[in-house]
């Protein structure tokens, strides 16, 4: 089957008067119908800016994508022009972000904007467009919308706030959603409620879901597939089963192993010692190298390719390359570089 | 638990008054309403509860920065409300807090040095041997020492959180109110900072009140849990007991909330999701706060909220209803409206 939503080769920069900050440094998956794909990574992994590569919505400059491809329905969206991105922004493919408060108007109601996304994508009426926000609204879960409809953003809690983006979000009934952070600012009842609203309207729409995280409880809880990030580049892709029964990259084994568990009590976490390296240099070796446990000679001197692993599985680091069915280096699968 | 408790909360109350607009009906807010428990020497005591339950408000009254409205919080047996300025200034050197955000809680135009020695200025202790106090603090806390002369904002999230745990540590005290200290972290860093919490804990004997939203970084950290729901605690046990054998309906629902990092158990296990939100501290439901939102709620829930009992030795629960609470059998009753 086709996926709906290819990226190839994405990275990003950000190049500020003195120097290049290299926040993605090569991601790339597929996404296909009704699934859902976690990017997970910590602070400053790229997880974001790779998100909002995908519609453009980076200010360029300071921000540039360099390279890389991102094919919906075999149309790369970094090519296209103004006006043909419009129709499928917010129309085909939406976006969810992580503060609800500062991602809707405050002057404007929580209705006129949804009607905003349905009178532009769908050309209604601002009638039949009010009528649709309160089926929307009805439809996330907001109690009485008839009259929520009328409220502006402040007078919803932070949990309704989301529910509001999400109708927003749907009101064009998207075939990619790409969800960013969506439950981080919100409380864990409440998240739950969201989380399980996500997945209503997902079996629904057959909706596809890209899920940018940090939470790997979430990423149990809500993935089909996962990609880790580390330092602005995918470290490794699996299947949410295989991730977690067998982690490859030993970023991944340590992410994994530092998240305390409350059915268990560990004498001790086992943290990933040091912190994660500046964005700001072309690595020439592999990014883990300072932090890893098994790191072996030759990660202090060569970035390790992608390495394609059985199962569907990749993973970028050297210890793989004994079971690796093929390898491609990032910047060549990066075919469309753009200047 | 014979010794006498370190930290004594009775009957605590605080509120707050707001207004409904700039010229509407006053009204009061109840952050606290009503909280007792005694912390004892070298424990740590989690406080757990989602976002406007009290706990950070309750934090602040332990540590006699907002002054109770009934209640009293005792340190070492003493009412911390009717020491004067310079008593509580002293007893200040054995409380001691870490707050949540590393980046607001530190001076950004002090030097790491300056931020550690403070305190130690301030109480005019340590003369003479403050250079050596504050090479050991820096190792203890995993600061390298040539970091010493640098700003805050030279350095990430998580070193900047060992700072604070380092300015805490300064004066050697008895008490450390840790206010969701590594909620801002992220968690291959966050374990670092758990595991040095904990060393610390059993190297200098502290005894910690740990404030957190997440059951998992409290139960690696914490013996004993209590959870509070706008204002009040609902449920305090040991913290193995709550989380395997919870007597709170919220209790239930919340631990049911927590993403479980297992795929394979996450999808599998039954979950209990909540219907609608937290309801306003200003105006809470009558009874049981927790009665619009209880899937065990009876009628009889709106009328009385239910006082903690000891549904078996050393677990307290505020509800009578739900069906996993035994019958407190001839237990104490512990009346939460003092």
């Amino acid at each position: 089957m086709e996926p709906i939503l290819s990226v190839r080769g994405l990275r990003a920069c950000f190049q500020t008067e003195d120097r290049v900050v290299r926040a993605v440094d090569g991601i790339s998956y597929d996404l296909h119908e009704g699934k859902t794909l976690a990017v997970v990574g910590e602070s400053g992994s790229g997880k974001s800016v790779h998100a909002l590569s995908i519609l453009r919505l980076l200010p360029e400059p300071p921000a540039k994508i360099v390279a890389g491809q991102v094919l919906y329905r075999g149309k790369d969206l970094l090519q296209l022009p103004p006006a043909d991105l419009r129709r499928i922004r917010g129309n085909r493919v939406a976006m969810i972000f992580q503060e609800p408060m500062t991602s809707l108007n405050p002057v404007l109601t929580v209705g006129e904007q949804i009607a905003e996304a349905v009178v532009l994508h769908q050309g209604a009426s601002q009638k039949q467009a009010w009528a649709k926000a309160v089926e929307l609204l009805r439809k996330v879960g907001i109690p009485h919308p008839e009259q929520r409809v009328r409220d502006f953003p402040h007078q919803f809690s932070g949990g309704m706030r989301q529910r509001a983006m999400i109708a927003i979000a749907l009101s064009c009934e998207p075939e990619v959603l790409i969800a960013d952070e969506p439950t981080t600012a919100l409380d864990v009842t409440i998240q739950a409620q969201i989380l399980d609203l996500m997945r209503q309207l997902q079996k629904e729409y057959r909706m596809a879901i890209v899920l940018i995280t940090h939470n790997i409880g979430v990423v149990a809880e809500m993935a089909d597939d996962v990609a880790v990030m580390y330092a602005g580049r995918q470290v490794e892709q699996a299947s949410v089963a295989d991730l977690f029964r067998e982690p490859k990259h030993p970023y991944t084994k340590g992410l994994l192993a530092s998240v305390p568990s409350i059915y268990e009590r560990k004498e001790r976490l086992d943290a990933i010692p040091g912190q994660p390296p500046e964005l700001t240099r072309q690595f020439t070796a592999c990014p883990f190298a300072p932090r890893c446990p098994s790191v072996i000679e030759r990660c202090r001197k060569e970035d390790p390719p992608q390495f394609r692993l059985a199962g569907g599985r990749v993973s970028n680091c050297w210890l793989q390359e004994g079971d690796s069915q093929s390898s491609s280096h990032r910047y060549e699968a990066a075919q469309a570089v753009r200047s | 638990m014979s010794e006498a408790p370190l930290l004594e909360v009775r009957g605590l109350k605080k509120r707050f008054q707001a207004r409904q607009g700039l010229f509407g009906p006053k009204a009061f807010v109840r952050a606290v309403d009503g909280v007792s428990f005694s912390v004892f020497p070298r424990e740590a005591f989690a406080v757990v509860g989602e976002s406007g339950c009290g706990k950070t408000t309750l934090g602040r009254l332990i540590l006699a920065l907002e002054r109770p409205t009934e209640g009293a919080v005792l340190f070492e047996g003493r009412d911390l409300a009717a020491l004067g300025s310079g008593a509580l200034r002293r007893a200040r050197k054995d409380l001691q807090v870490i707050f949540q955000d590393p980046y607001s809680s530190l001076d950004p135009r002090m030097t790491v040095e300056q931020i550690i020695l403070e305190p130690m200025v301030i109480h005019g202790l340590y003369k003479g041997q403050r250079a050596q106090r504050l090479t050991h603090l820096l190792d203890v806390c995993g600061i390298a020492r040539s970091h010493a002369s640098r700003h805050p904002h030279e350095f990430s999230g998580g070193q900047r959180q060992r700072v604070g745990i380092a300015r805490a540590l300064a004066l050697d005290p008895k008490l450390i109110v840790a206010d969701e200290p590594v909620s801002a972290l992220d968690v291959s860093i966050q374990a670092q900072i758990l595991n040095l919490l904990k060393d610390l804990q059993q190297e200098l004997k502290l005894t910690y009140v740990f404030i957190s939203h997440d059951f998992s970084v409290v139960r690696h950290l914490c013996q004993r849990i209590a959870v509070m729901y706008l204002g009040r605690i609902v449920e305090l046990a040991a913290a193995e007991q709550l989380l395997n054998d919870p007597q709170h309906p919220y209790t239930e629902a919340l631990l049911s909330a927590v993403p479980i990092p297992d795929p394979q158990l996450s999808r599998r296990r039954a979950r209990i999701v909540l219907s609608g939100d937290v309801p306003s501290p200003l105006a809470p439901p009558p009874g049981c706060a927790f009665h619009p939102r209880c899937r065990y709620a009876r009628q009889d829930c709106r009328a009385q909220a239910p006082a903690l009992s000891e549904a078996r030795p050393g677990h307290w629960a505020a509800c009578p209803v739900a069906p996993f609470a035994q019958k407190p059998s001839g237990a104490a009753l512990v009346s939460l409206k003092s």
